[in-house]
């Protein structure tokens, strides 16, 4: 999973800690979230997308070539 | 600090009290008394140490428990139990083939060191990791 939760809050001059308090988690869940380590739950991923005013198509990109179930 | 904080700090420090003064006045009282003020100083400690883990920092958000910490605390207890079992299992055999006589005492400090033992390490594991699967 590749993700450009990076980009996006860098472009909204937002640290991982500004974001972690918006969306109610931890720094460390914002850090491995922007390394791809972390899956998160669609909530968190919607509460993230929102923060950053964005999609979550647009945040996060499945490189699974597998079809989906 | 949250009210469940200030109430565990305080339960945490009714009880060292209490462990204190028993301790103080064990010649006068029963034998099992010694046995008895220490666990509550232990109980207590671990309730003021909870507590004080629990008091958030400014602007600190390492003290909430989000998602991601509880996923990984659900599956490692989940995994530590399962170990623990299979551990416990594993011993019943040996002894029920009599290759082994293990005395209950035994068998219990076993449980107690392999599901704590498993659970910091998995901890540790999916801490370092992220998530409770990789990538």
């Amino acid at each position: 999973m590749i993700t450009r939760i990076k980009d996006y809050r860098t472009r909204r001059s937002l640290t991982q800690e500004d974001l972690a308090r918006a969306v109610g988690v931890r720094r460390e869940t914002i850090v491995f979230l922007e390394q791809g380590k972390y899956n998160p739950s669609l909530k968190l991923a919607h509460d993230v997308a929102r923060v950053l005013g964005v999609t979550i198509d647009e945040l996060f990109i499945f490189d699974d070539d597998s079809p989906s179930p | 600090m949250t009210p469940t904080t200030r109430r565990n700090l305080l339960i945490g420090g009714v009880f060292i009290a209490i462990g204190v003064v028993l301790l103080l006045i064990r010649d006068w009282m029963p034998p099992p008394v010694t046995l008895i003020s220490v666990i509550l100083v232990a109980v207590g400690l671990l309730f003021v140490a909870i507590s004080t883990f629990q008091i958030p920092g400014a602007g600190d958000t390492s003290a909430i428990l989000d998602e991601r910490v509880l996923k990984i605390r659900a599956h490692t207890f989940s995994k530590a139990f399962s170990f623990s079992f299979t551990v416990v299992c594993i011993l019943g055999i040996l002894d029920f083939s009599g290759l082994l006589t293990l005395p209950s005492r035994t068998v219990i400090k076993f449980i107690f060191l392999t599901m704590g033992l498993s659970a910091l390490f998995l901890s540790w594991h999916y801490n370092r990791q992220g998530d409770i699967d990789a990538g």
